[in-house]
């Protein structure tokens, strides 16, 4: 009980927060993150869409909420409770959204329902971001990538900030502190969306 | 042959364009990601389809992502894919030779759309004009044809081998049918043209057993039936020939029939019309049916149709009687010169003659009654006069033989009397006054004069009454009687006395008349217990032809009338025929002679005149004396000289009297008194 723990790989905080002697680094950029680089890939987004089961993320869209508001965004959240709720959700998403963000939810993205939701990006030009370098390559617009060695490397720190005494109590869990980027180039042509040179050699990976 | 060469094609295209149209549909998702493994896996799936030569996946700027090629030797044409294709799901396709091969084939070309889900039309119709339809590749596809051409050459050469034999066989066919129906044939022109010519009993001869025979044997049988139809024709005309002959005489002798019955119709009607009996057709229920003009005079109707309206029971005098006389009608089946009243529109009723009979049904119901009526009102009236002047004249015989019989008896008891009472009183002074004889005398003389009253009563009425006729005023001589009548009548009883002033004068006994008058007033009084009216009245009255003629014993000529009439209890017609016969009296015994009526009955019959009763009971009695007036002047009464005791004398007197006892009485009385 009393030897702190550091975590690396985990993609939830939640049951880190819960213990006394736990901290590290997790798989989830905050959300300001990610809706600043949201505005470095689409300027003129103004409002953007989400799917999401209340079950799941009821906690964490009302935080996007308030933090998309506080960054000139507004996010046009779709509940979906059943996966039979998908398809109007997505059409309800297309009045006002200008783009489709993906958020971590296993009833709305799954390999199931992968296709669907790219070729309904497509049809509709509604551009999708993705959580992951696989969704990227299946046709999302881009993810945030994670620095896997970095993250590593942020961990070592904290850990060695613990060997040194610190208190693991006083230590925040932290988000990656770098971030990389998959661009699907394929998809910005399909959508027409104009991309940067410079967010093109800054990106991770391409398609 | 080319129907199955193009139905060919048509599969050959359906089938590429079920593949292409496969492969487009499930092609999006790689197109959009351009996703080489994903595609290529799509097209790499039509290797087990033969007819598939080459599949190729292009973008929409027609950039090919992938192509797939199952025949080595062809080379994909870029022809239509060059072509400018639409939005929509239109197919394009072509066929092509293969330089290398020298092979046809078809290329087809299907876009890729892509629709958007959010398909603005079916959320929002207004918001965007029109779906978001575009197309985000093409699919090209090419097939073989080899499959396609090798069966359509095997097809065409069995179709031309089939069509050659049976060409041939139809040919044979032709050529032995040909032959075997031509001669039958002829045969049956050339007897075709014999019945055109009216020959029936020609029989074509029968060579085979095949339709043609049949047709022939039913010729043979059609030739042999025609001609006994000819036969049967000529048959049948001459019958309706001879039947449309009688029939046209028929009709002649129907419209003869007619014409007469019409005349017959129109005499009988002019009959019905015209014959002044009553006709008349009516149903049991009363219903009139029909009457003819003369009986609606008759009953007085203004015309026929309102006395067709009326119900025949309202003709009777008395409407119930028609019950009795339908039974009687319907019992006897008629009846003959029966005698029945009737009653007129104007509700007069006359008497009629009837002759009736009762219609019935073949079922015996009574249909109508018909008869006719014979207005006999007239002589109905003829005959109750008669009947009054019979009843009168027996009455007047009666009254005759009376008189004869009472007068000659009356006469010799006069006679009689006459004898007691002249001895009485010759021997009445020879007796002393207290002589006991002398009051039995006395008596016998007083029983002897109430007997002689009433024999001169008697007399009277047989008219053997000694008249002393004057020609008299009776005015003057009922005013006379004034006092006495009024004494006689009593106070209870008022006379009224109706006197005519310029009254005739009559001849005749006036004691006998003041008798009379004096003799009904007492009747008047003795009808009127109670008191009442008594009337007498004079008038002069002229007695026609006409009233001689419904009055036995009454000479036309002009009369002095004397009525009385009382408001008494009247008489009943029996008591009338008998009032004027001797001893014929109504009043209680004692009170009444029975001498009164028949006396003033033979006073007025001796004067020439005539006396008539009316009356009824409760409504009084009316007695009205006939006399014949004289032009003659009044006479003077003449003074009564009343003399004291028989005068004496000496001559000698020759006395003539057949009866005996009269004869010898009145010698004795002569000689008394001196004569001898």
């Amino acid at each position: 009980m009393d030897i702190p723990i550091v975590a690396g790989m985990i993609l939830r905080a939640g049951p880190l927060r819960r213990t006394s002697n736990g901290t590290g680094v997790i798989l989830e950029f905050p959300f300001d993150t990610q809706f600043k680089w949201l505005q470095r890939f689409l300027p003129h987004v103004k409002t953007v869409g989400v799917i999401y089961n209340p079950k799941e993320n009821q906690e964490r869209i009302e935080s996007a909420s308030k933090i998309a508001s506080k960054m000139g965004l507004k996010l046009d959240a779709q509940k979906a409770n059943l996966p039979q709720d998908l398809p109007d959700a997505l059409k309800n998403l297309t009045k006002n959204a200008d783009v489709f963000w993906g958020i971590p939810d296993n009833l709305v993205l799954n390999p199931q329902t992968a296709k669907q939701i790219l070729l309904f990006s497509f049809q509709n030009r509604v551009p999708f971001i993705g959580l992951s370098s696989s969704w990227v390559k299946a046709g999302a617009l881009y993810s945030l990538d994670w620095d896997y060695g970095d993250i590593g490397a942020q961990c070592g720190e904290m850990a060695l900030k613990v060997s040194q005494g610190a208190s693991i109590s006083s230590m925040p869990i932290m988000a990656p502190r770098n971030v990389n980027y998959v661009l699907n180039l394929i998809t910005a042509a399909q959508l027409k969306v104009n991309i940067s040179e410079e967010l093109i050699r800054g990106a991770r990976q391409t398609f | 042959m080319h129907a199955e060469v193009k139905n060919s094609y048509k599969e050959l295209l359906n089938h590429g364009q079920t593949i292409a149209d496969m492969v487009s549909k499930n092609s999006e998702y790689g197109i959009y990601t351009e996703n080489q493994e994903s595609l290529l896996n799509l097209v790499g799936s039509l290797a087990v389809d033969t007819n598939v030569a080459y599949v190729s996946i292009f973008n929409q700027d027609r950039r090919q992502l992938v192509h797939k090629i199952f025949k080595p030797s062809v080379q994909i044409p870029s022809s239509l894919l060059n072509k400018n294709v639409g939005l929509t799901s239109q197919v394009l396709h072509e066929e092509f030779i293969n330089k290398e091969d020298g092979k046809r084939y078809v290329d087809i070309l299907v876009p890729v759309v892509s629709v958007a889900k959010n398909d603005p039309i079916e959320i929002f119709p207004t918001v965007q004009g029109t779906p978001q339809r575009k197309t985000v590749g093409y699919v090209q596809i090419g097939l073989t044809q080899e499959g396609f051409h090798k069966r359509i050459n095997q097809f065409f050469i069995s179709a031309l081998l089939f069509t050659f034999w049976i060409a041939l066989l139809g040919v044979l066919i032709t050529l032995l049918i040909t032959r075997k129906i031509t001669s039958p044939l002829k045969r049956l022109k050339l007897a075709t043209q014999d019945i055109s010519e009216g020959k029936f009993d020609h029989q074509i001869k029968m060579e085979t057993s095949d339709e043609i025979s049949d047709l022939t044997r039913s010729f043979n049988h059609m030739l042999e039936n025609l001609s006994n139809y000819r036969t049967q024709i000529e048959d049948r005309n001459a019958e309706l020939t001879a039947a449309n002959q009688q029939m046209r005489q028929e009709i002649a002798e129907r419209k003869r029939a007619e014409e007469a019955m019409r005349k017959a119709e129109a005499r009988y009607r002019s009959l019905f019309e015209r014959i002044p009996l009553g006709l008349y057709r009516t149903a049991p229920s009363g219903q009139i049916l029909d009457v003819n003009p003369a009986l609606v005079k008759m009953l007085g109707y203004p015309d026929r149709e309102s006395l067709l309206a009326t119900n025949a029971g309202n003709t009777y005098a008395n409407p119930p009687d028609r019950i009795q006389w339908k039974a009687l009608v319907e019992h006897e089946g008629g009846v003959r010169n029966y005698e029945k009243q009737l009653c007129r529109h104007d509700r007069t009723i006359i008497w009629v003659e009837e002759n009736t009979q009762t219609v019935r049904d073949a079922k015996g119901q009574v249909l109508f009654y018909e008869g006719s009526f014979k207005d006999i009102t007239e002589r109905k009236q003829v005959e109750k006069e008669k009947a009054v002047l019979e009843e009168q004249f027996r009455q007047s015989q009666k009254m005759e033989a009376i008189g004869q019989l009472a007068g000659g008896i009356a006469h010799d008891f006069n006679n009689l009397l006459t004898v007691i009472k002249g001895y009485s009183q010759l021997s009445i002074p020879d007796l002393k006054e207290n002589d006991p004889l002398r009051e039995n005398i006395v008596e016998i003389e007083s029983a002897a004069d109430r007997a002689a009253n009433l024999t001169r009563q008697i007399l009277a009425f047989s008219r053997r009454q000694v008249m002393e006729m004057k020609v008299l005023d009776v005015n003057t001589l009922l005013r006379d009687l004034d006092k006495m009548l009024r004494r006689v009548i009593g106070e209870d009883i008022e006379l009224v006395t109706l006197f005519a002033s310029d009254l005739g004068r009559v001849k005749t006994d006036p004691g006998q008349i003041e008798q009379v008058v004096m003799n009904l007033a007492v009747n008047a009084r003795d009808a009127m217990p109670n008191g009442g009216k008594l009337t007498i009245e004079t008038a002069n009255v002229e007695l026609d032809e006409a009233y001689a003629l419904s009055h036995i014993s009454v000479v036309p000529g002009r009369y002095v009338m004397l009525s009385v009439s009382d408001a008494g209890v009247g008489m009943t017609p029996e008591v009338r025929d008998h009032i004027f016969e001797p001893f014929f009296t109504t009043k209680d015994r004692g009170k009444g002679t029975g001498l009164g009526l028949s006396t003033v009955y033979g006073i007025v019959k001796q004067s020439d005149g005539n006396i008539w009763v009316y009356s009824e009971p409760g409504h009084g009695t009316t007695f009205k004396i006939y006399l014949p007036r004289v032009d003659e002047p009044l006479e003077e009464a003449r003074e009564r000289v009343v003399k004291d005791g028989l005068p004496l004398g000496r001559e000698t007197i020759l006395l003539v009297e057949d009866e005996k006892e009269v004869r010898r009485l009145t010698t004795k009385i002569l000689e008394k008194q001196g004569y001898s």
